[in-house]
């Protein structure tokens, strides 16, 4: 450009700029040359450059060059990562080559279904890093080869899941009697149980004839493990083996999964998609990943989360692995239950257990987390409280059924134990009756009637063992008293034999304050029911042991001159605690009520009214009767199944 | 080679479009900024003077080479960007992934937006500092302090765009600020969102505000700046020495240089050079993008946009009322009148006054301030109590220093409003850094070479 110089005044430097203009525009043009270069030479372009390289080998057909996507609009998939592993729907596997290997078998086509549902990464990404999800704050993580099948929970949300042991005797069976001659190749059980295993399979297999194969039948107690086994087969055996092992831990006692469980921790829906952000990684040793995260949790939680009221298993390194796939597997699925698969279906739908439904597995998934595998209790690091052994079987010889369902039913308030029966979100009526009778098993075997009768009678230790467990409700000499009957009645003496007395020595009287006294050796019982044959007949004045009938009306005077000092006018309570209190007198028995009046509650101020003393008169049998009775009126009656009332709601 | 130039240009076709021949004589030049629509906002001779680097740092022409950029790679992200929930965090995604050059495009405006709003802040304090907001210039000061508004409120309406966490957890703490304003502050908030809280409805807000009203409002105010420096016969120059500052017109000896081709040079090496280091920042760092926007996981710290975080960080001083609305509300009303008061104009070296009276009078405000700042409930308080002291302490010294000539007469020579106005860009400074850099989970004070960056 042909440029004439200023004539006067200052420098203006017009070549130097100019200089710098062509310089600064050469740089410019190079930079904005850079900007396509980055979007053109691209990792993917090289993978797919070199898949045309191998498949030229063999003659295949090589892929046009550009960005490979699934795009499922219906379900919010854009799956771009067959741009790199094109095998995955895209191009021809080619067999040994790592990335270009053909995918597994399995019952889906990645075409229809996307990649990310299952394998989870941000599937709208085309670099490596960031669609493995590897990027700090984007999107979710792959799952790693070991935990690949905690993906299917993403849909499978509900996949029936029998107990560990049933389904291991099943297998066995299997075994025994060689079901896989046949059921191979084509008629492989591989994922029999997707579909769910009809309760009648075994009686349609026997219907079948083909040629002369046997299909000889099962023994009946056979047919179940073996179905609970089928069920097994869903084509995840380590999302099934971790769903098992989830199912005898207990995680639902204190977590609510889909809907299920209790509320003392986190709900763990959607736990295996959890954000990095907000995770302490600070005491993790190995890999900053969920997995990681989720494992060194599971070995020593108060390492990784100090406040965490959750108990130490005592895992092995193998189970944390299980439970940490297991975790990875609760994905919150969200997809309408039209597109659910069927065990969602019958999961959320149906509302069918995805768990068995026998005592000993509900045990496995409420109770064990807390109370122990065999019920032992356990004592959770960061409370003080000690969760009681429930399997013991001295408590067991105390607690009433209808104690024990309605603890489960109502949890216990104050204490860590939720109410699993209040909600939709905890127990069924049928299966806390399943729990309580597995509960039950429990208890020691009685001894049996036989050798206790064969033992020689040893009188002192007789008399002692009747002074400590009977003489307290029966009296000292076995003659009664208003909470337990005369024993030594002629009746008694007569027309019972030892056995029936050394059976409501070991089974309890149910319904009463009769506990079982099974824990006692064969020898003491001996002594006992020979004691108790021995007892002299009770006084003619004092052998009218009965459950009278009170009146409310004349209870209700007495309760305003002896109870509502104390327990309120209304019985709402103040010195003492409120008596009008629905779970209290739904499980207070009319016994329980009457000896707590008669005897008083040691160590509180509740008196004895049976007696009298100088500041208090002595209330008659009757009038106890009568305020029995007045409480009563207060109250669904005891008699009343604790499930009862919320059916009729 | 000179004929094919010729054919070129000697026809009616040419004639009728470019006017004027090449501009190779003083006439044609004269005629091509006179004539030519893009150039007719220069004047067709510049004093040279205003030519200089130094005297501007071209800080205006580089925020309007910015605003020109934005404008560009605004419109071809427009093409692939649906302001819809979640479509919108997806296509961010799309054209991080799979729109040819679309990361180099969204960074390149990325970066465009956060220098603009520094270069504008800049040209500000300059302006101020070159006391360019003078006589008849008041008004377009005026003018200048809204463009800066709205150059903030153009970036931060983009900032929500992204629909990822960042964007909707730094627009959940900006509209949070303006819900604090007394009285109006559902009102205000309501309009922001278009809802009770952050959704697709503000989203659509903030796509109109962004691409729409604010670029016209900006572009129509970058018009009238220009055209108001123009009427004022070029940007402001400080009187030569020995002639006096007039409303008339230039002094003859006033040394000048055709605009073409010395001006448009220097503007031409300022657009490139400011391209060229925006592209190479495009292309080395890339814009952040984090997940999806999610209402019920709060990043913890929540953080605005760094032009905010001073605001930000003044909000943990005193109650929102006060620190976002309040206080950014006077500053800008306080900016805005700068021109308006005498005292400004004049800008009298501090120590002419009486020096005790002055001295008790300016330690008597610190003791105030420090009072205030005290009671602020500010952690640590040192962030902001170190820039007054230390600016007290050197206004003081210009009490005492003698010498004619360096730092000492430097000192002495300051106007209290120049004082007043550096307190206020340190603190700007301040905040901004501690607010962006130091600030940690639950807004704890963090060294981020011990715990790292929590942007």
């Amino acid at each position: 450009m042909k440029s004439k110089a200023p004539t006067a005044g200052p420098p203006l430097h017009f070549t130097a700029l100019l200089a710098a203009l062509a310089i600064l525009s050469v740089l410019l043009v190079a930079t904005l040359a850079l900007a396509p270069a980055r979007s053109y030479f691209t990792g993917w372009r090289r993978i797919q450059r070199r898949y045309n390289t191998l498949v030229a080998r063999t003659h295949g057909r090589p892929v046009t060059v550009g960005i490979k996507q699934v795009w499922i609009p219906e379900r919010g998939v854009v799956d771009r990562c067959p741009t790199c592993h094109l095998s995955a729907g895209v191009a021809r596997p080619i067999e040994g080559d790592r990335l270009f290997a053909a995918h597994p078998v399995i019952p889906h086509d990645p075409r229809k279904l996307g990649c990310t549902p299952c394998h989870g990464g941000e599937g709208r990404a085309t670099s490596q890093r960031e669609a493995h999800g590897e990027v700090r704050f984007r999107g979710e993580a792959l799952l790693a080869r070991a935990d690949v099948e905690a993906g299917c929970g993403s849909c499978h949300s509900h996949l029936p899941t029998p107990s560990r042991a049933a389904a291991e005797q099943g297998r066995r069976i299997v075994e025994e009697v060689r079901c896989r001659d046949c059921h191979s190749g084509e008629r492989d059980l591989r994922s029999v149980g997707l579909r769910g295993v009809p309760a009648d399979w075994h009686a349609t297999h026997l219907g079948r004839t083909v040629g002369d194969v046997s299909f000889g039948p099962l023994a009946d107690e056979e047919i179940a493990p073996v179905t609970a086994w089928l069920s097994t087969l869903v084509g995840a055996p380590r999302l099934m083996a971790a769903r098992m092992l989830a199912a005898e831990s207990g995680c639902r006692g204190c977590h609510r999964i889909e809907g299920v469980g209790g509320d003392v921790g986190p709900d763990l829906t959607g736990e295996g998609r959890r954000p990095m952000e907000g995770l302490d990684f600070s005491a993790v040793r190995g890999p900053h990943t969920l997995p990681g995260w989720l494992r060194a949790h599971f070995l020593d939680p108060q390492s990784v989360v100090p406040e965490s009221a959750m108990p130490g298993l005592g895992l092995s390194d193998e189970a944390a692995g299980l439970l940490t796939t297991y975790v990875l597997s609760l994905r919150a699925a969200t997809m309408p239950l039209e597109q659910a698969p069927p065990d969602r279906v019958r999961g959320l739908g149906l509302r069918q257990r995805d768990f068995a439904a026998d005592g000993e597995s509900l045990f496995g998934v409420f109770c064990v987390g807390c109370h122990g595998r065999r019920g032992e209790g356990s004592k959770l690091p960061t409370l003080a409280s000690r969760v009681p052994p429930i399997g013991d079987p001295e408590f067991l010889a105390i607690a009433e059924d209808r104690y024990l369902r309605e603890s489960i039913a109502r949890g216990r308030p104050g204490r860590l134990m939720p109410a699993f029966g209040s909600t939709d979100t905890g127990l069924r009526p049928a299966e806390i009756d399943a729990l309580v009778g597995y509960l039950r098993g429990f208890m020691r075997a009685s001894p049996e009637p036989e050798a206790v009768l064969a033992e020689p009678v040893d009188e002192a230790l007789g008399l002692r063992l009747f002074a400590e467990n009977c003489a307290g409700c029966h009296g000292d000499r076995g003659e009664g008293n208003l909470i337990a009957p005369p024993l030594g009645a002629p009746d008694n003496l007569t027309t019972r034999a030892d056995s029936p007395i050394l059976g409501t020595l070991t089974n309890g009287v149910n319904d009463t304050a009769m506990r079982s006294f099974r824990h006692l050796d064969a020898r003491s019982l001996r002594a006992l029911v020979a004691t108790v044959r021995a007892l002299p007949p009770p006084p003619m004045a004092r052998t009218g042991w009965t459950r009278r009938p009170g009146d409310a009306a004349r209870g209700e005077g007495l309760f305003a001159t002896h109870c509502a000092t104390c327990h309120g006018r209304r019985g709402e309570g103040g010195r003492g605690p409120s008596l009008r209190n629905a779970g209290f007198l739904a499980s207070a028995t009319d016994d329980h009520l009457t000896a707590s009046i008669v005897r008083g509650f040691p160590g509180t101020e509740m008196p004895r009214f049976g007696t009298g003393d100088a500041l208090r008169a002595r209330l008659l049998p009757a009038q106890v009767a009568d305020l029995v009775a007045f409480l009563r009126g207060w109250a669904p009656s005891p008699r009343t199944p604790i499930h009862g009332a919320r059916h009729a709601r | 080679m000179s004929r094919l130039l010729d054919a070129l240009t000697r026809n009616r076709v040419w004639k009728s479009i470019v006017r004027h021949g090449y501009p190779d004589t003083n006439k044609n030049r004269t005629l091509l900024v006179f004539s030519n629509f893009f150039l007719h906002a220069h004047p067709v001779k510049a004093r040279l003077r205003a030519f200089a680097f130094s005297r501007t740092l071209y800080l205006g022409g580089l925020s309007i080479g910015c605003f020109a950029l934005l404008i560009i790679t605004g419109t071809l992200l427009m093409f692939f960007y649906r302001p819809a929930v979640p479509q919108a965090y997806h296509d961010m995604k799309d054209i991080e992934f799979v729109v040819f050059t679309g990361m180099f495009q969204r960074n390149l405006h990325r970066w465009a937006a956060h220098a603009m709003v520094a270069l504008v802040f800049a040209h500000m304090a300059l302006t101020f500092y070159r006391k360019a907001y003078r006589p008849p210039r008041e008004f377009n000061w005026v003018i200048g302090v809204l463009l800066f508004v709205g150059t903030v409120l153009l970036s931060y309406t983009g900032y929500l765009l992204p629909w990822d966490q960042l964007a909707y957890w730094a627009v959940t703490v900006g509209t949070n600020m303006a819900g604090a304003t007394p009285f109006l502050g559902d009102w205000i908030k309501r309009l922001l969102l278009g809802a009770g809280r952050i959704g697709e409805s503000t989203l659509i807000r903030f796509y109109v505000l962004h691409c729409v009203v604010l670029p016209l409002a900006v572009g129509f105010g970058i018009g009238l700046h220009i055209w108001r420096i123009r009427k004022d016969r070029g940007i402001y120059l400080p009187p030569r020495p020995g002639s006096v500052e007039s409303s008339g017109d230039e002094p003859a000896d006033e040394p000048t240089a055709m605009t073409f081709p010395h001006l448009l040079l220097r503007e031409g090496v300022a657009g490139v050079a400011l391209t060229l280091a925006l592209s190479l920042g495009a292309l080395l760092a890339d814009a952040p993008l984090e997940d999806i926007a999610n209402p019920d996981r709060t990043p913890n710290p929540a953080k605005s946009p760094w032009y905010f975080l001073g605001l930000q960080e003044l909000l943990h001083y005193w109650r929102p009322s006060i620190s976002g609305v309040l206080l950014p509300v006077l500053t800008l009303v306080a900016l805005a009148a700068i021109p308006y008061f005498q005292i400004n104009l004049d800008r009298r070296p501090l120590w002419e006054s009486p020096r005790r009276r002055t001295l008790a009078r300016l330690w008597a405000a610190i003791a105030l301030l420090t009072a205030l700042f005290w009671k602020s409930g500010a952690h640590p308080v040192w962030a902001i109590m170190v820039p007054l002291w230390g600016i007290g302490v050197v206004m003081s010294l210009g009490a005492f220093v003698q010498g004619k000539r360096g730092a000492a007469r430097a000192i002495r020579e300051r106007s209290l409003p120049f004082w007043i106005f550096t307190w206020f860009l340190v603190i700007v400074v301040v905040l901004t850094v501690v607010g962006t850099l130091f600030r940690g989970p639950g807004w704890s004070f963090v060294y981020p070479w011990r715990s790292g960056l929590y942007l």
